[in-house]
């Protein structure tokens, strides 16, 4: 195939005069292939939940005292909806009622839909909206479906008031893809 | 400033996972294609627009993306090496009748493709009457009959 080359590329192949190019051609196609590899590996990262929702982004955490366990995404994308499921052994409970606190902080890269069962009160006090909650003996588990604003890092703190006073907290943080 | 980033971020992305999968993704016009247009236009927008469906936002969308198309065509018109890179390049894939075995492997063309063009574009019957078939930058190929000067 006889070639000859003249300016922007287009070269005479036969009676053809075409921009047809083979060596960069083949190295298209390596750089291509390198690329469906990628594709998989990516794929195959978001089955897990490496880009939120699956295995890898769930996470428990357990307050050193026990009182609070919290189950949420440690990754979660910009957005979308998310859950916080929050379970508080019942030594917390004080007249039938349950108080936490949830850190000011994370408010202002979430916004709560809706929490269940829904608060008999929620008020800000020092750093964090407090919520009560009517309780009976056995563990109370509250599920606040939020949904995050903004991509980025963001923390948030939970705290169990006890009825001596003191309190129990976990902080959790996560991770938001755009 | 976040609706701006996203369109770029957006185009960037579009362009490279267009040119990673090669022309024949999307490159001829089957039902399946025009499907996977479809979806994929519905999947941008929904990231795009979000929740933000004034007027103002839909200007600076589409003002945003007609401006980096007119940014991408200027590099090409600067830079050859850019344009390759942005556009790809056209291959001969049958050459007076013979088909380009590895070449119409590499871009996962087979002989029944080329003949269907063939058909469609000239009324073509065999492959023997075939001058030069050129898989397009666009993805779609295009038949120079023998008789054609």
């Amino acid at each position: 195939m006889a070639q000859s080359q003249h300016s922007s590329g287009i070269r005479r192949v036969g009676d053809l005069e075409i921009e047809q190019d083979l060596v960069f051609e083949r190295r298209q196609n390596v750089v291509q292939r390198v690329g469906w590899g990628i594709g998989v590996l990516i794929l195959l990262a978001a089955m897990l939940g490496g880009f939120g929702d699956g295995p890898l982004a769930s996470a428990t955490l357990r307050s050193p005292d026990g009182l609070i366990t919290l189950r949420y995404q440690r990754l979660a994308r910009d957005r979308a909806p998310d859950r916080l499921r929050i379970e508080i052994a019942s030594a917390a409970i004080r007249d039938t009622e349950i108080t936490i606190g949830l850190s000011q902080d994370y408010f202002e890269d979430v916004r709560i839909h809706t929490i269940t069962p829904a608060p008999l009160a929620a008020e800000p006090a020092s750093g964090e909206i407090r919520y009560r909650f009517a309780a009976s003996d056995a563990p109370v588990v509250i599920h606040v479906d939020l949904e995050h604003d903004g991509p980025g890092s963001t923390a948030g703190t939970i705290r169990a008031h006890h009825p001596d006073g003191r309190h129990s907290s976990i902080t959790f943080s996560q991770f938001v893809f755009p | 400033m976040e609706a701006i980033l996203r369109v770029v971020a957006m185009y960037l992305f579009l362009l490279l996972v267009f040119r990673v999968t090669g022309r024949r993704t999307l490159g001829e016009s089957t039902t399946y294609d025009l499907l996977l247009l479809l979806v994929i236009s519905e999947t941008t927008q929904q990231a795009m627009v979000g929740q933000d469906h004034s007027m103002t936002h839909a200007f600076l969308l589409i003002i945003t993306f007609l401006t980096l198309d007119v940014l991408m065509s200027v590099l090409k018109q600067h830079s050859h090496r850019v344009e390759r890179i942005l556009e790809d390049v056209p291959l001969i894939i049958v050459e007076h009748g013979r088909p380009l075995k590895e070449r119409m492997d590499r871009v996962r063309i087979d002989e029944a493709d080329v003949l269907e063009a063939a058909r469609r574009l000239q009324g073509i019957q065999r492959l023997d009457q075939i001058k030069y078939a050129v898989l397009e930058r666009s993805g779609t190929i295009f038949v120079i009959a023998n008789d054609a000067r």
